[in-house]
């Protein structure tokens, strides 16, 4: 079923590109959000999440929005075996946006890319190859945003997260986030096209 | 005849509204298709090659299955550069990943897979024939750089009791090209880097007395293509260093692997490479030309510096050399020619040497004998070893009219690739591999090959093609030798428990295919492609090596352009059951080694999105999207979900003379 659902995401990707069209005007947004971890399976019988930081850059393109982003969360351990780790995402996405009522748009994603584990040392790690681990991951999200000006939106998001590691990692988030919207300067707006 | 062409038009419509891609004779592959499925390495070209018999055991080098299906019958692969032969390669495998020429500066890929006489040059297995492009004007710069990781890292994992080995990180691999182009004369300069892993479960439960230095292979490889116009012509030069082992940028290590068929193993190797391939085309007048191309090749290999178990050394000398005349008339052409190659084998170790010189004779006619009826002759004659061979091949074309042709082909021969194996070496007293095992084995009976190809086009529109044919082929006369090979627990290597030889082995494989291409808009195009093959007669010992080609090959691939700043494509690949009989007793407990391949299912994904112009561009690849069990022999690894990024950077013209 979720192969299914991954083939389903990036149909809606691909097929997106035919009923959109560039806009002359290219808008940059900038979001910074917090996020936290809130499900419950195999892995929480040996981490314990803390609230994540994150960050993202998204520029308009014809087919929605296209950009990359980078999030932090804290995983402690919760038995002595284990490790604690930070977990830090950086990721390529894309967003589409559908308005539903008023300034209020529901937004569904998909993003690609690594998740890296870096590992508290707690001086019993050999070599500096076993600080990190890292792997390819992809998060479906879907969430609502609501315009409060011109320029500025807040975004309440949920996200199902998988990380391709040999025992896979499921993780659900609730983001909420703030978003900064301006015209792409010139240059920018010649290097993004 | 109508109602047939009325029903298989109808067929088409139904299906996609298509037609044409690539026929039996020829696969030209474009720098577009390379563009869209966004190469890391040169050897991605073989997602896109449904038609090719392949194996690979760490998808970093490929084999032609048929180049080890009948032991005293070279069909391996074969890389020419604008023409002109290249030798590139070690011993009898040349490994298309290590080839050192940038995908960007490839103008097309011309890429025949039987039998074939092609510009002079004999080819029983793979021929791939590399067309560079016309560098821009000017100085022009291209970067590239691409990292991949293999999915099934324990990741936080690793401190619990879930702890499981890291596995496969492709990469990185850098690609550095400058070119300099102008209207007679052009220049391109390549460098590649490249780091592949040795870190598969399934290569490490069998090689683990050779110590592979930080697990990986690194390769190093820089070319220098140059192109010019005189009076006289044109003129092609293609010159190369290539280096494996040692990196020529940084200080690690990575020895080579090449594995032996005979044996089932790896042996981990360092080496070097010097190429050398001119072409020479004189345009004599308007009918007349006349080719003259020469290649030089040197490969020094000898054993890893850390692997205590081997001692070999094995340097290789060959020199080729090719003349022939060509007459294009309006309804009549023919071209005739001659080979001579010389190679030179040499252990230091051994402090011996042989050599041979093989000569070769060809020529080709094609004429009209009615308005639509066209035909072709190719024949070709070697000398090698004291020993003798030829090949000939007459193709008719039938064109119906300007939308349907038909194509009726028959070869035959008892010629094959030149041996460059091990056995060659052995039978020659270069004995230098005693001490891993290998076993010589000497057949002077030459197998004998036929075949005859039914191909029907149908040409739709410019966007729209199909291909549908059938290929018979009758092998005789082959000497077969049967190897059991098991898995040995506590040696932790592969034992050959029992040698058997089967003498005058022969049978008849049928193939089927049918291919269609469509470009639905100009920003869409799709190919299908399906194919049959399976013994249809012949000994029991020949159904039983044959069913290691997969009867059921299904392939279809989507590249879709919206926007002139974004890319992308999908492909998918279907193979059906492959039973190796070599190894129907390899299985293990922990599944790594299998007897039977299982029909499988790859799917592979890329997006590029160009910025500044198309002057940077960044591409995500995901290899095999559904996670399935992919591999490709019975020892070779498996290759789970795998996530590529490459970074791309084209500046084009940045400085005029």
């Amino acid at each position: 079923m979720k192969k299914i659902l991954h083939i389903i995401t990036i149909l809606l990707f691909v097929s997106g590109s035919l009923s959109f069209s560039q806009s002359d005007n290219k808008l940059i947004h900038i979001s910074l959000g917090a996020k936290n971890n809130f499900s419950k399976n195999d892995f929480h019988h040996y981490w314990e999440s803390g609230i994540g930081f994150g960050s993202e850059f998204r520029f308009e393109h014809a087919i929605g929005e296209l950009g990359g982003g980078m999030s932090i969360m804290r995983f402690d351990k919760k038995i002595d075996s284990a490790k604690s780790f930070y977990g830090v995402d950086y990721y390529f996405l894309y967003r589409n946006s559908f308005r539903l009522v008023g300034n209020a748009d529901l937004i569904l994603g998909f993003d690609a890319g690594i998740f890296e584990f870096r590992f508290d040392d707690d001086g019993d790690l050999q070599s500096s190859a076993e600080k990190n681990e890292r792997e390819f991951a992809i998060k479906i999200m879907t969430g609502l945003s609501y315009a409060f000006n011109d320029s500025w939106k807040v975004e309440l998001t949920t996200a199902y997260n998988h990380i391709y590691t040999k025992k896979k990692i499921e993780l659900f988030y609730l983001n909420l986030g703030l978003v900064k919207s301006f015209s792409a300067p010139g240059w920018l707006k010649d290097f993004l096209e | 005849m109508r109602k047939l062409i009325l029903i298989l038009r109808l067929c088409f419509l139904i299906s996609f509204g298509s037609v044409y891609s690539q026929t039996s004779e020829v696969i030209v592959l474009k720098s577009s298709d390379l563009e869209y499925i966004s190469l890391t390495r040169l050897s991605d070209i073989y997602s896109i090659l449904p038609q090719l018999d392949l194996y690979t055991t760490d998808g970093y080098r490929h084999s032609s299955l048929y180049g080890s299906l009948f032991n005293n019958a070279p069909e391996d692969i074969a890389i020419l550069i604008n023409g002109v032969r290249t030798n590139f390669g070690i011993w009898n495998k040349a490994n298309l990943s290590q080839f050192p020429v940038h995908p960007n500066s490839i103008d097309s890929i011309v890429i025949k897979y039987l039998p074939t006489i092609y510009l002079g040059e004999y080819s029983s297995g793979i021929l791939i024939d590399i067309i560079t492009k016309k560098p821009p004007e000017d100085l022009s710069l291209i970067f590239t750089y691409a990292t991949g990781n293999e999915t099934g890292d324990p990741g936080p994992y690793r401190y619990t009791e879930y702890f499981s080995d890291n596995v496969d990180q492709f990469g990185p691999n850098t690609l550095v090209t400058s070119s300099y182009g102008s209207e007679r004369f052009n220049l391109t300069f390549n460098f590649i880097d490249q780091v592949s892993p040795t870190t598969d479960p399934a290569i490490l439960k069998r090689v683990d007395d050779f110590v592979f230095q930080n697990y990986q292979v690194r390769y190093s490889g820089f070319s220098i293509n140059a192109s010019a116009l005189s009076g006289f012509g044109k003129h092609n030069l293609f010159a190369a260093y290539t280096k494996t082992g040692q990196a020529v940028v940084g200080f690690e290590y990575g020895a080579d692997l090449f594995f032996i068929d005979a044996l089932s193993t790896e042996i981990p190797y360092e080496n070097e490479s010097f190429l050398f391939s001119s072409g020479n085309e004189i345009q004599i007048d308007n009918n007349e030309k006349l080719n003259v191309d020469l290649n030089l090749s040197y490969t020094n290999t000898e054993q890893s510096k850390y692997s205590q178990a081997l001692t070999f050394n094995s340097e290789d000398l060959w020199f080729n050399s090719k003349i022939f005349y060509k007459y294009s008339g309006e309804t009549f052409g023919y071209d005739i020619g001659s080979y001579i190659s010389y190679q030179n084998i040499k252990s230091r170790f051994l402090n011996s040497s042989i050599s041979r010189n093989i000569p070769s004779f060809f020529a080709s006619t094609n004429f009209h004998t009615l308005n639509n009826l066209y035909h072709q002759i190719d024949f070709t004659y070697r000398i090698d070893d004291n020993s003798s061979g030829l090949f000939f091949n007459i193709a008719n074309k039938i064109r119906i009219n300007k939308t349907n042709y038909f194509l009726l082909s028959f070869s035959a021969g008892n010629l094959f690739n030149i041996d460059n194996s091990f056995n060659h070496r052995f039978n020659n007293g270069l004995t230098f591999f005693n001490n891993i095992g290998h076993e010589a084995y000497q057949s002077n009976i030459k197998p004998l090959n036929t075949s005859l190809l039914l191909a029907y086009n149908y040409k739709h529109s410019q966007n729209t093609s199909f291909d549908i044919g059938f290929n018979l082929i009758s092998r005789s006369k082959i000497t077969y030798i049967l190897r059991d090979f098991v898995y040995n627990e506590t040696g932790r290597n592969i034992d050959n428990i029992q040698t058997q030889i089967h003498g005058s082995v022969k049978g008849i494989e049928g193939e089927y295919y049918l291919s269609i291409y469509n470009r639905l808009f100009n920003n869409l195009e799709q190919k299908f492609y399906y194919r049959y093959k399976s013994s249809l007669s012949g000994d029991e010992i020949f159904k039983q090596i044959v069913a290691r080609i997969p009867q059921h090959k299904i392939f279809y691939s989507i590249y879709y352009s919206p926007f002139s700043d974004l890319t992308g494509s999908l492909t998918l690949s279907y193979s059906s059951l492959q039973k190796w009989v070599e190894y129907r007793n390899i299985s293990t407990q922990d599944g790594l080694y299998i007897s039977e391949l299982k029909d499988n299912l790859l799917i592979n994904l890329s997006i590029t999105k160009k910025f500044w112009q198309g002057k940077i561009k960044l591409s995500g690849m995901i290899n095999n999207l559904l996670n399935n069990r992919i591999q490709h022999h019975p020892v070779g690894g498996t290759f789970d979900l795998t996530f590529f990024l490459k970074a791309e950077a084209e500046l084009e013209s940045v400085f005029k003379f």
